[in-house]
């Protein structure tokens, strides 16, 4: 190697080295509904959060069919409707986060533009622990007075019961658990009875 | 006029012209000559140059992929990722090669232009129902990044085959960028393409 190659190298790396561009980009939400299954998702703090069912012979085994549905609602004779979403599908490990949403609404009279009940709209953050071996469920966030919850339901069909719809929400800060924004929300699943 | 014979077609159909030698000084153990190559290992690249008895010049363009450094990974018969982290690179280098018998080795520097793609923190999943297991895709954010970077090259050649017109090889490949850094280890067959004529010269 000749003694020039040394020179050469300082001077290469003295003209190297530079970016020139850098994008941090985060995975969209999905089009919902998520394999045809019943589906929440939205994003926490501009971040992604998606909630939907999925089944297989071994989870129906293992759970005896008291298995929860991660993402479900209910049609009440009063005109409620109650919606509740786990992220239980991702990958759990250390350190990972579940995030649970419930909320309702009332006097439902299919699409249109409605106000959650704010006792019964709530968010909640568990993280799994250090040894990977339990959930340590968070505090239960209460809906946060300003900016005002709207969630619009964009399609009904009362003969299967599918509905439709988008939602912003916001909920206070509780605990250790900082305030959440929940933003470009949306959801279609089948309701139960 | 100088010319350079360098459409490999004809020059594989066609036999190597000898170069005249002095009968008194010994042949250069690496003849003027331009080549090309394949390279295969944790990245693939192409690559093609020339090179002479006291140095060599050549390009490359190289492409590494890769997954997540840790779980949730893509699996062969079973979860995915929604992307992989890659990185492709375009060179120009210089280096200096050294006589090892019949073969050689060489370190190379020069100038790259990279552009890759960087997973970051795992976000969600979206699983598919099935009978007997529920496969999943897994989202990461990511970051989209070019930059200018140094790229470094150890490498050995072996002696040449084929009539002189092919060698195997192994080489060690650094691109060091502000970035994402990247080594790759990649075993190559390079083909000669044609010498300077002497009479070109």
């Amino acid at each position: 190697m000749t003694p020039r190659f040394p020179i050469f190298l300082l001077a290469l790396s003295s003209l190297t080295g530079c970016t020139l561009t850098a994008d941090d980009v985060e995975p969209a939400l999905p089009s919902v509904p998520v394999l045809q299954t019943n589906t929440v998702a939205y994003q926490l703090n501009g971040l992604p959060v998606v909630a939907h069912n999925y089944s297989s012979l071994i989870s129906a085994i293992f759970s005896f069919g008291s298995r929860s549905l991660p993402v479900d609602g209910f049609l009440y004779p009063d005109s409620t409707v109650a919606i509740g979403a786990v992220d239980d599908q991702n990958y759990i490990g250390a350190g990972a986060l579940q995030h649970g949403l419930e909320w309702q609404l009332l006097h439902f009279r299919g699409v249109g533009r409605y106000a959650v009940v704010p006792g019964h709209t709530v968010f909640q953050v568990d993280t799994r622990d250090a040894a990977n071996k339990e959930w340590i469920n968070g505090p239960s966030q209460p809906l946060a007075a300003q900016p005002a919850a709207q969630v619009v339901v964009t399609a009904w069909d009362p003969a299967t019961q599918h509905i439709s719809g988008t939602f912003t929400m916001r909920f206070a800060a509780a605990g250790s658990a900082p305030a959440a924004d929940l933003q470009d929300g949306r959801f279609d699943l089948k309701l139960g009875r | 006029m100088k010319r350079i014979y360098y459409l490999l077609p004809a020059l594989l159909s066609s036999p190597v012209q000898a170069q005249p030698t002095a009968s008194t000084a010994p042949a250069p153990f690496l003849a003027n000559a331009w080549y090309i190559g394949l390279g295969v290992g944790n990245g693939a690249e192409i690559y093609g140059g020339y090179h002479a008895p006291h140095w060599l010049a050549y390009g490359r363009l190289r492409g590494k992929w890769w997954g997540p450094d840790k779980e949730p990974k893509a699996h062969l018969f079973g979860d995915d990722v929604n992307t992989s982290s890659r990185q492709t690179e375009v060179a120009a280098l210089l280096g200096v090669p050294v006589a090892a018998g019949r073969s050689y080795f060489y370190a190379a520097a020069g100038v790259a232009y990279v552009s890759g793609r960087q997973l970051g923190e795992y976000r969600y999943s979206v699983r598919k129902s099935g009978l007997l297991s529920s496969d999943a895709t897994h989202y990461y954010a990511y970051r989209d990044y070019q930059a200018i970077g140094l790229p470094l090259e150890l490498g050995w050649q072996s002696a040449a085959y084929a009539d002189g017109n092919a060698r195997f090889g192994l080489v060690g490949q650094v691109n060091l960028n502000p970035q994402h850094s990247v080594f790759c280890l990649l075993a190559t067959v390079s083909v000669r393409l044609s010498p300077l004529r002497r009479a070109d010269l």
